[in-house]
């Protein structure tokens, strides 16, 4: 499973990265980056399904 | 000697000059005192837009509660609130207990609330529309976002008017000391009673609402405990509601007294209320200071602040900014160099223009900030709707004042009379 940003539709609002530092950062161009390739514990993916949540423009999904 | 003229007595910040306006003390600390070290209140003062943005992303350097270097953080056990997510400083704890309800008022749970949003203010608006005139604190503003976090955490409508008041006493606890505190604790303690069976109920029967949502959130299997709840709920009215109900009087105040010509534009075209919402956050935001404290030396403008020591990051200053706001002290709903719109935590748009700074930056970035702005532009356009033709009642207002801005003290206007075609 892994968690993917869709850089078109990223408003640059900085949620996920301030709520979920240990999935995502801010990268040189102040867009988010995923840190963790693969979501393989249970508290990932659960931080991974939050973070959808938390995103203001609907820019971030997760894959099987 | 030219400089002396530049010189800052501490006192001046207590002074009733800089309390109704504190623009040109904010140019004198901006231009000569970038970092300002004020020894009778003992704390650092920065101002420039530049400074107070880096500081409010600045964690490592800037923590919002006291930290003890070798233990947790030091509560504030006479908060008028009680233990809540604010004195949780960058601890994981103040993250996860952010994540609770952030999903709400931020992301994709916030288009739910919309209808209710509407629905309250359609009804304040009916109530307080049908003598050709209103005063917009006391009849409107005061009453409007309070209804409507208190419904979104879920609590009987027919116990609103309790909240209002209990509201009121909190928010005069929060920005005095005094009768004003006891007061406000006292009203506290007795909205604490009336949650505690709220609680227990939520517990044992959730229901779909954001009450049972903190009651019933885990951290590594653990909820928060009873008085942790009660601390969050009376965060989220208090804050929920008073800053939201100071920006709706500000954004009226500017439009009819500081710029009557642009407020022409915005009857032609209310979507320009968001433009409206994002000049008044950046010239005269409801809030003007943070408070941060330093975890170690801080080294700025040639100087070291030390560790554990107290910094204001005066957001209000680094608004006029002339560094980066051309014509600062100009209110101006078409400004170029403004981002108007939704406001991003993270201080950077796709359009490279600047952001104003006025619910902070960052990890402590105002929580509600969506929820404020959606209440905000919803509840000023359908006023606009019903009362036709608005326009001041008094020729001439004293303008938006703060009772004691240092100590955390809104900005807004006492009262504000606006007269309309029935």
């Amino acid at each position: 499973m892994k968690v993917v940003i869709d850089i078109e539709r990223c408003m640059m609002s900085g949620e996920c990265c301030y709520n979920h530092p240990w999935l995502f950062s801010f990268g040189e161009d102040g867009f988010p980056e995923v840190l963790v390739p693969e979501l393989t514990t249970e508290q990932q993916r659960k931080e991974a399904r939050q973070s959808i949540q938390v995103c203001p423009s609907g820019a971030i999904s997760v894959i099987e | 000697m030219a400089g002396l003229a530049h010189e800052i007595d501490p006192r001046e910040f207590d002074s009733p000059e800089f309390q109704s306006n504190p623009f040109p003390l904010y140019q004198r600390l901006r231009d000569h005192h970038p970092l300002f070290r004020d020894r009778f209140h003992n704390r650092w003062i920065i101002s420039r837009y530049e400074d107070v943005n880096a500081a409010f992303q600045n964690n490592e350097s800037f923590d919002r509660a006291m930290y003890q270097p070798d233990g947790p953080y030091v509560f504030g056990s006479s908060h008028v609130f009680g233990p809540n997510i604010l004195e949780y400083g960058n601890s994981d704890r103040h993250r996860w207990l952010r994540n609770v309800v952030a999903g709400q008022f931020v992301g994709q749970g916030l288009v739910s609330f919309i209808p209710f949003v509407e629905q309250i203010a359609g009804e304040l608006v009916e109530r307080c529309s049908g003598e050709g005139e209103v005063e917009l604190v006391q009849q409107f503003s005061n009453q409007f976002p309070i209804r409507v976090i208190s419904n979104i955490l879920g609590l009987p409508r027919a116990d609103e008017e309790k909240f209002v008041v209990w509201y009121q006493a909190l928010i005069a606890g929060l920005g005095f000391g005094g009768e004003h505190l006891a007061r406000g604790i006292a009203a506290r303690n007795e909205m604490w009673q009336y949650l505690e069976p709220l609680v227990a109920d939520r517990l044992a029967h959730p229901k779909d609402d954001l009450l049972s949502k903190l009651c019933l959130a885990e951290l590594d299997g653990v909820r928060m405990n009873m008085d942790e709840v009660k601390g969050f709920i009376a965060l989220l009215l208090a804050a929920g509601g008073d800053t939201t109900d100071k920006a709706i009087a500000n954004m009226w105040y500017h439009m009819l007294y500081t710029r009557p010509d642009q407020f022409e534009d915005v009857k032609k075209d209310p979507e320009l209320w968001d433009n409206v919402f994002s000049e008044m956050m950046r010239f005269d935001p409801v809030v003007h200071v943070q408070s941060r404290f330093t975890t170690r030396e801080v080294e700025m403008h040639g100087r070291v602040i030390p560790e554990r020591a107290q910094v204001i990051l005066s957001l209000g200053a680094g608004n006029r900014d002339e560094r980066v706001f051309k014509n600062p002290d100009v209110f101006d709903i078409h400004r170029e160099d403004l981002h108007m719109g939704r406001e991003n935590r993270s201080a950077r748009y796709r359009s490279d223009k600047q952001g104003h700074l006025g619910f902070g930056v960052g990890q402590h970035f105002c929580m509600g900030y969506a929820m404020a702005r959606q209440e905000a532009v919803i509840a000023c356009t359908r006023m606009m709707e019903v009362m036709k033709n608005p326009r001041p009642k008094f020729a001439t207002h004293e303008g938006i004042t703060s009772p004691n801005i240092d100590s955390g003290g809104f900005r807004s206007p006492r009262e504000l009379w606006i007269q309309f075609d029935k």
